[in-house]
């Protein structure tokens, strides 16, 4: 055990081995002796709470540099990668820019290997600088360090699992600030650190395991949720289901109404109210067969030309059909408001169809959540402004997320389990490949609108 | 005692028929409640007199056969004729098995409906009163005495009045008081009629 007086002997790599520094002066010792409790008492805590690695590190440093003297201290893992550099973790202190872009290296064979902190990550032993001003050991660092008034530095390393892993540097603004209660804290601060290391490196284990478990079922739901996505957009067989349902209740509704009708009839007296009443709910259910048989048709003749003169109304009439069934199922009730007498516009019914349906599904799907309120999507037309033609789409559901509208028509951008994130950049291109746009908004008090707006054809098809 | 009139409940989404479905029963004498959804159904109360359920299979939200389930589950023995647009089979039979009057495809010939409402509301009407007598003579059999009861049983399995007397430790002219008074406060017209009594209550013989 080295003596302070004897300790300004250099050793033979001239470094001098941590050693017992004890000043002479008793009330500085105390003084420091309280500052170190202090300083450990503040980074125990630290050590209890810490939320991240980066977090803890800087709040030991942080705790260290609350001693005026100490002007950098700074916490750097031992990377084995090439040329095996030190990766500085965090740093706190007046003079922490000395460390900015400064090269630290435990490998032998370079010369900023050969420093304080290379040679205690390999030897795994603290060092003390003493003095920068004489030490030689320094020299390569001396004018580097000398505006910030770095005068003396020690360099504690920690170990885990026997190993040393890092080093906790410390740099002071006088010679000969280091001996061994300053020592002794930072091992301990080291050993501490070391363990929270683990512990975080643990708790990342257990996140990333956590993760690749909910990324794994998210998959699966997401496969399984386009699997049924696809089904339904492909089927056939339950589009005409849909459109078979829709044409029977109508029908056996007039059924009904017709028996009923002879039934008061046959009275004696007959009862022409109710045979009134009855004829005309025959009279709306009819209408309504009708319609859906019209747009039925509208939807099965599968236009040739890409370019035809289209009624935006028909092609929302005949998207609100086909999604019926998915709308009964999750319970939405829609309402239509649209405009008449609006002019035509040319373009892919069938594309256009495939943005009405998928503006529609997506405002059923976002409201599939909501279960406070009543589910209801809107389908709007209008003349716009400019004499185009505006559709609008609006959702009572869980609204739009400002943190990520920015990226709702970005390819592959998806908030929804099971989504693919293609609807909506597919809708845009569609629209905006008929000259139109497409975009959203927040609609009030709950949920988003989606709207779309087309140019008028300009000379009725030829 | 006069039975209050059936009543047909309509549970179905879609007005057009829950409309139509009113306008024909009422013009055969039932009176209607209709109903858009399961959850409007549960929250009313079910009506006085013999009633049947007509059902559409496929609801929102909770669907017909989902409720037919959750009313057998609960002892809620209502006669339920199926009505679907989208009637199959397997669906058909699962109805059936689990007690339905009839399951009709829509659109339904009014007779077949009608024929079923009628099965459905005998059924009902049948029940109730069944109930209703079961219950009568419940409240005579505790209308008797501890003594009476236990005369009653002994009745049931066949024993003379001097058996009794010898079994219970009274005279057998006790025997005969009580026996008497058992078959005035059932009702019983004959010491047959009092036995088919004692089986209906469950106090079948115990004994050969």
């Amino acid at each position: 055990m080295e003596l302070d007086g004897r300790a300004d002997t250099p050793s033979e790599d001239g470094l001098f081995r941590a050693a017992d520094g004890a000043l002479a002066d008793t009330e500085a010792e105390l003084r420091r002796l309280n500052w170190a409790l202090a300083a450990y008492g503040r980074s125990s805590s630290a050590l209890i709470h810490f939320q991240t690695l980066d977090d803890l590190v800087a709040s030991i440093c942080g705790a260290i540099v609350a001693q005026e003297e100490y002007v950098i201290a700074a916490v750097g893992l031992a990377d084995s990668g090439p040329g095996k550099p030190v990766r500085l973790l965090a740093g706190a202190g007046p003079a922490l820019a000395y460390l900015d872009g400064l090269n630290l290296s435990w490998d032998e064979s370079l010369p900023e290997g050969n420093g304080p902190t290379g040679r205690a990550i390999r030897s795994g032993e603290s060092l003390i600088m003493r003095d920068a001003l004489t030490e030689p050991m320094f020299a390569p660092w001396r004018e580097r360090a000398r505006p910030f008034g770095i005068r003396s530095s020690v360099t504690v390393p920690f170990r885990r699992d026997g190993r040393v892993v890092g080093v906790i540097l410390v740099y002071a603004s006088r010679p000969h600030a280091f001996g061994t209660k300053e020592l002794e804290l930072f091992s301990e601060l080291g050993s501490e650190l070391a363990f929270a290391m683990s512990v975080a490196e643990d708790r990342a284990q257990l996140k990333a395991s956590e993760a690749a478990r909910l990324a794994a079922e998210d998959a699966a739901r997401e496969a399984q949720a386009e699997l049924a996505r696809a089904g339904r957009l492909l089927s056939v067989g339950e589009f005409a289901s849909s459109i078979a349902h829709e044409i029977n209740q109508p029908v056996a509704a007039i059924i009904t109404n017709g028996d009923a009708a002879l039934r008061w009839l046959a009275r004696d007296p007959p009862d022409l109210d109710e045979v009134r009443a009855a004829i005309e709910r025959m009279s709306r259910d009819a209408k309504r067969a009708s319609g859906v048989v019209a747009r039925t048709r509208g939807l099965l003749a599968k236009s040739r030309t890409d370019d035809a003169p289209l009624d935006v109304n028909e092609v929302a009439e005949e998207v609100l059909l086909y999604t019926a069934d998915e709308r009964r199922r999750s319970q939405v009730s829609v309402s239509t408001d649209l405009a008449s007498g609006l002019p035509l516009v040319r373009g892919d019914r069938i594309q256009l169809q495939q943005v009405m349906l998928n503006l529609i599904l997506n405002g059923v799907d976002a409201m599939k959540g909501v279960n406070d309120r009543p589910r209801w999507l809107r389908v709007r037309s209008a003349l716009g402004a400019d004499g185009e033609v505006l559709v609008e789409v609006e959702d009572c559901g869980v609204g739009l997320d400002p943190a990520t509208s920015d990226h709702l028509f970005e390819h592959f951008f998806t908030t929804k389990d099971g989504g693919v994130g293609l609807g909506l950049p597919i809708s845009r291109s569609i629209v905006e490949a008929h000259g139109g746009r497409l975009w959203a908004g927040p609609a009030s008090p709950h949920g988003a609108v989606f709207r779309f707006c087309l140019p008028v054809a300009a000379l009725a098809a030829a | 005692m006069s039975e209050a009139p059936p009543t047909i409940i309509v549970v179905d989404d879609d007005i057009s028929i829950r409309e139509s479905l009113e306008g024909l029963l009422r013009s055969v004498g039932f009176q209607v409640r209709l109903f858009g959804s399961v959850a409007e159904f549960l929250a009313g109360k079910l009506p006085e007199g013999p009633c049947c359920l007509i059902l559409d299979v496929r609801l929102p939200g909770q669907s017909g056969l989902d409720l037919q389930a959750e009313l057998a589950g609960a002892d809620i023995r209502l006669p339920i004729v199926f009505i679907t647009g989208h009637g199959d089979i397997p669906m058909s039979v699962r109805a059936m098995k689990a007690g339905a009057v009839e399951f009709l495809s829509k659109p339904f010939r009014e007779q077949d409906l009608l024929d079923a409402l009628g099965v459905g509301v005998a059924r009902d009407r049948a029940r109730r009163q069944a109930e209703a007598a079961a219950a009568e003579l419940t409240a005579k059999f505790e209308a008797l005495t501890p003594r009476e009861r236990q005369v009653l049983g002994l009745v049931a399995t066949g024993r003379l009045n001097k058996q009794i007397a010898g079994e219970i430790g009274v005279s057998e002219i006790t025997v005969k008081v009580h026996r008497g008074q058992v078959m005035r406060k059932m009702g019983a017209r004959s010491v047959a009629d009092l036995v088919r009594m004692a089986d209906r209550l469950g106090l079948a013989p115990d004994g050969p």
